[in-house]
């Protein structure tokens, strides 16, 4: 599953990103890295951004960035 | 002289504990060879100055953007110097996430001192971090602070002879197990309980709870913006000018035997032999009460509003809300910021489009910002020509601006070249705004607006008279009477004001005044006055910006839009 198709309020755990080096780097100074635990905030709305919440901090990242990031559902 | 660097994630608070360790004098301006601004200010500690620089907040020091390679060069010159501390600024909220750079900071050969913000905040999220064990481990002083209300400040400068240069080795690509490693040690969490100001915070990002909640912010801000600018009209700067100023005018004005060209200069036209300040045209009369009395309390207002919007961490939230529109010009939410402040002044909305990434980006926001953004100064002189008509007045020329733009827009993102980013941005938590550092930001933007404003509505002043009476405007009319008279349904005097537009909008609004047009005159005046070339000053940051092709293209696109538009709205208007 992708980050972009998640549901509000789930948690999941990132298992890869493959967005070429700019997008690992800049979502890495972020701490946003494989294995880190997410929560989407938001739903997906007609190509709008995909807000998650990542320790007590909170990121949106458009839609070809999220969907470029794969996650595993922790429910 | 010390200096000290302030230095942390974006987001962390830096600017208030800024505002806070600073005194009065201080000053934005841009790093050499960039548009990337920055803060600076002096503090004094037993009769010792030190200058103080607020960097720009960076998530690491591998430089990927315009701040990233200011805040590294910043960083390597104070390598260079004996005597300049980097106070890395943390979010003790967010420990894990701002170690990464506290890392990277302490690898570099300056003295470091780390201050743990938002500390009062931990308890509310159910975490507790123990400062001594981690001063233990990075071998540097860590002082927990809260710098909206000062707390632990005072320790913090105190401790600041203490900072350490240290050693820090750690492998590059073990660097998030050793962080990891670090917070275990030092940080526990307790649960964390969902409170009311979380559940708001969601609701400002949820899309549909969202979207009424910005709708209402919006209106909200709009009625504020309107009663203070108003009131500051009606109450002070107004009767200011009319009880104290007026009386030496007309003193001046006698003195000067009401005519001649010194008074013609200074004062203007007497209009039935009195001065009136919105239309005589003199230097001292009109030139002052323009930006002063019509325009300042509005940009006043506005900036306030803003500010408000910005420190709070409302305007992030805006931006997402509005990202998905925004694509629909091939912008994403973030490249809203040019609008938003090219509608206090269009000069640093133009600059603000540097900071975006990609040239098709700041082609498109340039352009439409220079076309569809009325600035603040346009906007209340507008307000004071078709206010008394109300929404029929204001409603039809905001609705064109907009549909336009989006319009204009579409087009551009079809036809120009590049690539259109998306979205990548950290959303703040929602905090009460600090008093002191936003009205240090308000005080620096007016200061900026009165010093661009004044000199050049001056010289619009006079340069107008010049025009008026060599009969250079009158010739121009002339030639521009056709599609003035015709195509605009505007009388051929209006020429004067379009002339005036390309130094200053708000003085050229105003010369609408004594030309006694029809609403819908008004309407397509103001709308072609929007529209039709931004000023010079404006223009002139453009050109910078864009390069001359570009501006030349961006020009091209802004001229026939706003005959089109205007032509097209005089059809609409008078067919009713």
């Amino acid at each position: 599953m992708n980050l972009y198709n998640t549901k509000q309020g789930h948690s999941y755990k990132i298992s890869d990103i493959n967005g070429g080096k700019g997008v690992e780097n800049k979502l890495e100074s972020m701490g946003i890295i494989i294995g880190t635990e997410v929560k989407r905030v938001n739903s997906s709305f007609s190509g709008g951004p995909a807000v998650i919440e990542v320790g007590n901090s909170k990121f949106a990242l458009g839609k070809g960035m999220a969907s470029k990031i794969k996650v595993k559902d922790l429910q | 002289m010390n200096k000290i660097l302030l230095m942390g994630n974006p987001n962390v608070g830096k600017s208030t504990i800024f505002s806070r360790i600073t005194g009065v004098n201080i000053t934005a301006s841009n790093y050499p060879g960039t548009t990337v601004e920055f803060t600076e200010g002096f503090y004094t500690h037993k009769k010792e100055k030190r200058k103080i620089i607020d960097v720009p907040g960076v998530y690491t020091l591998k430089p990927n953007d315009p701040a990233g390679k200011v805040a590294q060069r910043m960083l390597e010159e104070a390598e260079q110097e004996e005597d300049t501390i980097v106070v890395n600024i943390i979010d003790s909220t967010n420990l894990e996430r701002n170690l990464n750079l506290t890392l990277q900071l302490l690898e570099r050969n300056v003295p470091v001192i780390i201050l743990l913000n938002f500390w009062d905040e931990t308890h509310h999220v159910g975490i507790s971090i123990d400062t001594n064990q981690l001063e233990k481990i990075l071998g540097v002083p860590v002082i927990p602070v809260v710098g909206v209300s000062g707390e632990g400040i005072k320790h913090f400068i105190d401790r600041l002879g203490e900072a350490e240069n240290v050693e820090m080795e750690y492998a590059e690509n073990e660097k998030w197990n050793y962080i990891g490693d670090i917070v275990s040690q030092v940080q526990e969490l307790s649960h964390k309980k969902h409170s009311l100001r979380d559940r708001i915070e969601d609701l400002t990002i949820q899309n549909w709870s969202g979207l009424l909640i910005a709708v209402m912010v919006i209106l909200v801000s709009f009625v504020i913006i309107r009663y203070i600018g108003e009131g500051l009209i009606s109450y002070i700067f107004d009767p200011f000018f009319q009880t104290l100023w007026k009386p030496i005018m007309s003193t001046l004005s006698s003195a000067l035997n009401g005519s001649g060209i010194i008074h013609t200069i200074l004062i203007g036209e007497l209009i039935e032999g009195s001065i009136n300040f919105e239309q005589s045209f003199g230097l001292l009369t009109t030139g002052l009460y323009v930006p002063i009395t019509a325009v300042l309390p509005y940009v006043f207002a506005f900036y306030f509003v803003l500010s408000i919007w910005e420190d709070s961490g409302y305007l992030a939230r805006l931006s997402i809300l509005l990202d998905r529109i925004m694509h629909v010009v091939g912008l994403h939410g973030m490249s809203f910021m040019p609008f938003l402040l090219g509608l206090g002044c269009n000069v640093p909305g133009a600059l603000s489009t540097r900071v975006l990434e990609t040239r098709k980006e700041r082609f498109i926001s340039a352009t439409l910002m220079g076309i569809f953004t009325p600035c603040m100064a346009q906007i209340a002189m507008v307000i004071g020509l078709v206010g008394k008509y109300g929404i029929r007045g204001i409603g039809p020329i905001a609705l064109t601006l907009v549909l336009m733009g989006i319009v204009v827009g579409y087009l551009m993102k079809k036809f120009v070249h590049g690539e259109s980013p998306e979205i990548f941005t950290e959303i703040p938590r929602l905090r009460i705004p600090d008093l002191k550092s936003l009205l240090k930001k308000l005080f620096m933007r007016i200061k900026y607006f009165l010093q661009e404003a004044i000199p050049f509505v001056l010289l619009g002043v006079a340069i107008v008279n010049v025009l008026y009476s060599l009969k250079i405007i009158n010739f121009i009319g002339q030639f521009a009477e056709p599609v003035v008279t015709h195509l605009l349904g505007l009388p051929s005097e209006t020429v004067g004001a379009l002339i005036m537009g390309f130094l200053r909008k708000d003085l050229a609004v105003g010369m609408l005044a004594p030309l006694g047009l029809s609403l819908n005159q008004l309407i397509v005046a103001s709308v072609v006055l929007t529209m039709y070339f931004p000023c010079v000053a404006t223009f002139s940051v453009l050109v910078r910006e864009l390069g001359v092709k570009d501006m030349v293209k961006s020009a091209a696109i802004m001229v026939i839009s706003a005959l089109s538009v205007g032509g097209v709205l005089n059809l609409i208007l008078n067919s009713f």
